[in-house]
């Protein structure tokens, strides 16, 4: 299959051979992939099935190429390895379970062989033959009885270089493996460390099952914390919102101290927002001492581990502890500024401080909330609400959410305000016992 | 220092501080709205007919409430119809002052709550173009709240806020500003301009004096060179804003995509006109998001072009204002001070010192300091520009010795017959009257206020007599007896001799057939029965006005000032 031939060679195989093999093989022997796709559609790719038998025997015969043992055949390449699986799909008109199979396979058994560069094309392979959750569930089904369960773990690592997005073809391997197989598959560390914020916010605020099996895994868990800890060192309003739309089950998972760390970088960038560190202050000293304080213990624990490990991990401990530490003479700065405040303030002033600092919030949120489409927004504001519940703040009313207008609560854009308003920005207020005092009137039109 | 307390009652908000002789702070306001440290100058009627004040009024909708009734007491209107129902203007301030007064006690640490229910130690301020009558109305308003406040003890708002920094600076134990201040106060309805000039008491030997004695003799001179206001609305230049982004848009075609018609797009704009015109400081664009819009970005320079013509009319204001507080000192080159340039007006000018909320705008600060070309300030002691006014106004002592622009108190002329019976009185000034036309007088001739004396037939004899606006006589000779400058009725002159001329640097011309001639050196803001200082110069004869000085006449008796 994988083979050089010279292009008067090729002509020759389509014209005279009555091999479909061979013909096959063309399709991975030219040199461009628009010949690639001249050949393919010229053949006559009726039997799926063959086709199907054909590449799968392939696939798996590349065991053999990557095992350090095995004597290689013939001279060929990374290269030439990688050009014919990325035209595999080229030759299959639907998605079959037999080549996933056989690529999954592959990787799982040469997983230790295989480099990271051609596991990306092996993924990239699968991405493009576009397997449905139908397609996993029957490889997985294939797995349970074929495999030594040693291997199962590294079945789920297959795809794992690609985005975990809703409906990806590695959301729903990992759907059937924590369906079909067990959840202790999944929980491998490596998989969890390329999850990015971005692919857990597409997946919004909903509970999500694979998710919900995931976080009673303590690698798991300490791998997307870690994901999520390293966006909010580069925080910015967009990487907050995805904070924020990540699936309720994982935003269990996370302490106030990431929110009030993301929210404290956000409000560094911004000096519009500044006041509001010093509200956030007290909390920020209290979760930092303790995180200095676990971290210390994480590196004794780490000093019987290996002398090169124990090295790196604690350069890299020491770099976090100092971040920690800057950070929380930061939060000292602010809060004996807020205290010096305070002493002087009657509880009106520091009322009024308190609100200051609170509208300053209730402003990102609305910028955030300008800043999404709906379904984002609404999942954004069940998030917000929760972080607004510690701080005693309510968000009255949902954008698109047709009220009653209500003069304490609305400003209106439209000309003689009609009864029933349409919300473009919410309204958000200060719960103080039973009264709400509005602190951001909500933005309303007319409802037609 | 007692213990004190100002109400500014402004056009669009009112603000309460406190400053007590125990606290060290110096951002003194309480605060006294639902979330913000001001409350609404709102008075509305809802529909069961009540009265409601504040954040309540400020809820009902437009037809019925009234968002500016301060100014209403300057165009002199005693009630305003608000949705069929006759508003007593009088009675609603009355409840909105209490208003603010209560919720600033509710407010006030306990300890400090019962400096409220003895209203004698409050002071209120009004915008420095207010004349006689407002004055004496919210004096008499003030007085139904148990407020002893005379008219002429009210305070420019933009006095108010020069002596905010000032004592600010003082009180935290910096060295006070010497020297003269332009203070630039942009609020929502009014811009108050004003020049003020601190002058330090040199003590030579400080460790001689008791605490209250040294207290009092560290208290700095301030003198109010000129000040004065205009209506002028900053929630306009949101609009001006919003109007340019509406345009813009709407050529590129922007609004027809968007799911608002164009009235509720300009009103988006304008929301977002609030931040986008303070959000401009160090950058050269900034941007705002905005519902069914996107991205709305404002740049420095479109910001500028929008606001040229506005921040034009600006600087024409000012320049009158500079231009007369230069013809305040005593004798003034006022040939030179008419031709002189704007940036030479300005050159003794040491800093601008902005309030009100307006001077958040970066660029305002910016086209001050290139045109006068001198440093912009806010004042470092509060945390919001818009404090100034009512923290200033708890420095009563401060205040009280302050020399004003012009004369505080009312000018009479009583008329004697041959037997010493009084027959007639003729008021000659209203206090507070602009001594001269701001935009055009300085122009022409000497600025002055000058009225022709009408005198009965049968007056030979006339007096002329100083009275605070609450009638109390003002001793301008310090001559108990008879405390006025009395000079012979002119007769039969083709020169009208019988003439009262006021001028700017605090000279007196009183003549009739005898000319009566002296300079007032300050017009102080009368407390605790301070006289105003009149120092006679001369008295000059001329031709048709015979030197027959009255007996009741004696310059000795002329306080000779210190």
């Amino acid at each position: 299959m994988i083979s050089k031939l010279e292009i008067d060679q090729i002509n020759k195989i389509l014209n005279t051979s009555d091999n479909f093999e061979e013909k096959l093989a063309c399709v991975f022997s030219v040199k461009t992939l628009a010949e690639a796709k001249k050949i393919s559609k010229s053949l006559e790719l009726e039997d799926q099935t063959v086709v199907q038998e054909i590449l799968s025997s392939h696939i798996l015969e590349l065991r053999f190429y990557f095992s350090p043992n095995e004597e290689k055949e013939g001279t060929f390449s990374d290269i030439d390895i990688k050009r014919f699986l990325s035209r595999i799909h080229l030759l299959l008109s639907e998605a079959p379970t037999t080549v996933v199979y056989s690529l999954i396979a592959l990787q799982a058994e040469s997983s230790l062989q295989i480099s990271k560069n051609m596991r990306k094309t092996l993924d990239k392979t699968i991405i493009k033959i576009a397997p449905t959750k139908e397609t996993f569930t029957q490889i997985v089904g294939l797995f349970t009885s074929d495999f030594d369960p040693k291997v199962s773990s590294e079945i789920a690592m297959s795809l794992h270089t690609t985005p975990l997005l809703p409906n990806s073809p590695r959301f729903h391997l990992l759907e059937a493996i924590s369906e079909q197989l067990d959840i202790q598959y999944l929980k491998a560390k490596k998989q969890w460390e390329t999850i990015t914020l971005t692919d857990l916010s597409k997946h919004g605020s909903e509970n999500t099952p694979l998710f919900d099996a995931l976080i009673i895994e303590a690698d798991a868990k300490t791998a997307v914390l870690k994901t999520i800890r390293k966006s909010v060192d580069r925080i910015d309003s967009v990487k907050l919102g995805e904070l924020l739309n990540t699936p309720s089950n994982v935003i269990e998972l996370l302490d106030d101290e990431i929110y009030i760390k993301a929210l404290k970088r956000l409000l560094k960038k911004n000096s519009n927002f500044e006041n509001l560190q010093t509200h956030i202050a007290a909390p920020i000293i209290e979760i930092a001492e303790a995180k200095i304080l676990s971290e210390r213990e994480e590196i004794t624990v780490e000093q019987n581990n290996s002398e090169i490990a124990l090295a790196e991990e604690r350069a890299k401990l020491n770099e976090e502890i100092s971040r920690l530490e800057s950070d929380l003479l930061l939060a000292r700065e602010t809060l004996a500024t807020q205290s010096t405040e305070i002493k002087t303030s009657s509880n009106a002033e520091q009322r009024q401080i308190k609100i200051d600092q609170l509208k300053a919030f209730a402003e990102i949120f609305r910028n955030m909330q300008n800043n999404h489409e709906s379904k984002e927004r609404e999942m954004l504001e069940n998030l917000f609400a929760k972080i607004f519940n510690q701080l005693d703040l309510v968000i009255i009313d949902s954008v698109s959410e047709v009220v009653d207008f209500n003069a304490v609560f609305h400003d209106c854009i439209s000309k003689e305000t009609s009864d029933k308003v349409k919300v473009i920005n919410s309204t958000i207020a200060l719960q103080e016992g039973d009264n709400n005092y509005v602190l951001l009137k909500g933005i309303v039109k007319n409802h037609e | 220092m007692n213990d004190s307390i100002g109400v500014d009652f402004g056009t669009s908000t009112m603000l309460v501080s406190l400053n007590s002789s125990n606290s060290r702070t110096v951002d003194p306001t309480i605060p006294i709205g639902e979330t913000t440290p001001w409350m609404p100058s709102v008075v509305g009627i809802n529909e069961t007919g009540d009265y409601l004040y504040g954040e309540e009024a400020e809820r009902l909708p437009d037809k019925r409430k009234v968002y500016s009734i301060k100014t209403l007491l300057a165009r002199d209107k005693t009630s305003v119809l608000v949705d069929g129902i006759h508003l007593d203007v009088d009675n609603a301030i009355v409840e909105l002052i209490d208003l603010s007064l209560k919720r600033a006690q509710e407010n006030s640490p306990i300890e400090k709550r019962a400096l409220f229910s003895d209203r004698s130690n409050i002071s209120l301020s009004c915008p420095a173009h207010w004349e006689a009558n407002p004055r004496k109305r919210l004096s008499s308003i003030a007085k139904t709240l148990g407020i002893n406040i005379k008219p002429d003890q009210i305070v420019d708002e933009p006095i108010s806020a020069g002596i905010s920094w000032i004592m600010g600076s003082k009180q935290v134990g910096n060295p006070i500003p010497n020297g003269k201040t332009l203070v630039f106060d942009f609020g929502g309805g009014t811009l108050d301009v004003a020049v003020i000039e601190v002058e330090n008491p040199i003590i030579l030997s400080p460790g001689s004096l008791s605490p209250e004695e040294r207290i009092k003799q560290t208290t700095p001179t301030i003198t109010v060179l000129s000040a004065y206001a205009i209506d002028k609305a900053g929630d306009n230049v949101d609009s001006l804003i919003a109007e340019s982004l509406l345009s813009d848009l709407s050529n590129m075609g922007a609004i027809d995509d968007s799911p608002y018609d164009s009235d509720e797009v300009l009103e988006l704009l304008k929301r977002a006109a609030k931040r986008l015109k303070e959000g401009l400081t160090d950058t050269e664009i900034t941007s705002e998001l905005v519902p069914g819009l996107g991205e709305i970005k404002l740049s420095r320079g479109e910001l500028e072009k929008i606001l040229q013509s506005e921040m034009h009319s600006i600087i024409r204001f000012v320049k009158p204002v500079l231009r007369s507080a230069a013809a305040r000192e005593k004798d003034s080159n006022l040939s030179a001070i008419r031709s002189v340039s704007t940036s030479k007006l300005a050159s003794d000018i040491t800093q601008i010192l902005l309030s009100g909320g307006m001077s958040r705008i970066p660029y305002i600060r910016k086209r001050l300091e290139e045109e006068f070309k001198k440093p912009t300030i806010v004042d470092p002691y509060l945390k919001e520009p818009e404090k100034s006014v009512a923290a200033g106004l708890t420095y009563p002592e401060t205040v009280s010795g302050i020399n004003m622009h012009r004369p505080s108190c009312d000018f009479f002329v009583w008329y004697y017959d041959d037997k010493s019976n009084r027959i007639s009185e003729e008021i000659i000034y209203e206090a507070f009257t602009p001594l001269y036309n701001y935009e055009s007088s300085l122009l022409n001739s000497r600025p002055k206020y000058k009225l022709d004396l009408s005198p009965p037939v049968d007056a030979t004899t006339m007096g002329l007599v100083c009275k605070r606006p609450t009638g109390e006589l003002i001793d301008i000779n310090n001559n108990e007896p008879t405390p006025q400058l009395l000079v012979k009725v002119g007769r039969d002159s083709i020169n009208k001799p019988n003439r009262f001329h006021l001028y700017l640097d605090g000279t007196i011309l009183f003549s009739g057939a005898e000319v009566g001639k002296g300079r007032i050196e300050r017009w102080p803001i009368i407390r605790d029965g301070l006289s105003l200082l009149f120092t006679p110069e001369r008295t000059t004869t001329k031709k048709d006005w015979a030197p027959n000085i009255h007996p009741f006449w004696d310059k000795n008796a002329f306080y000779e000032g210190p």
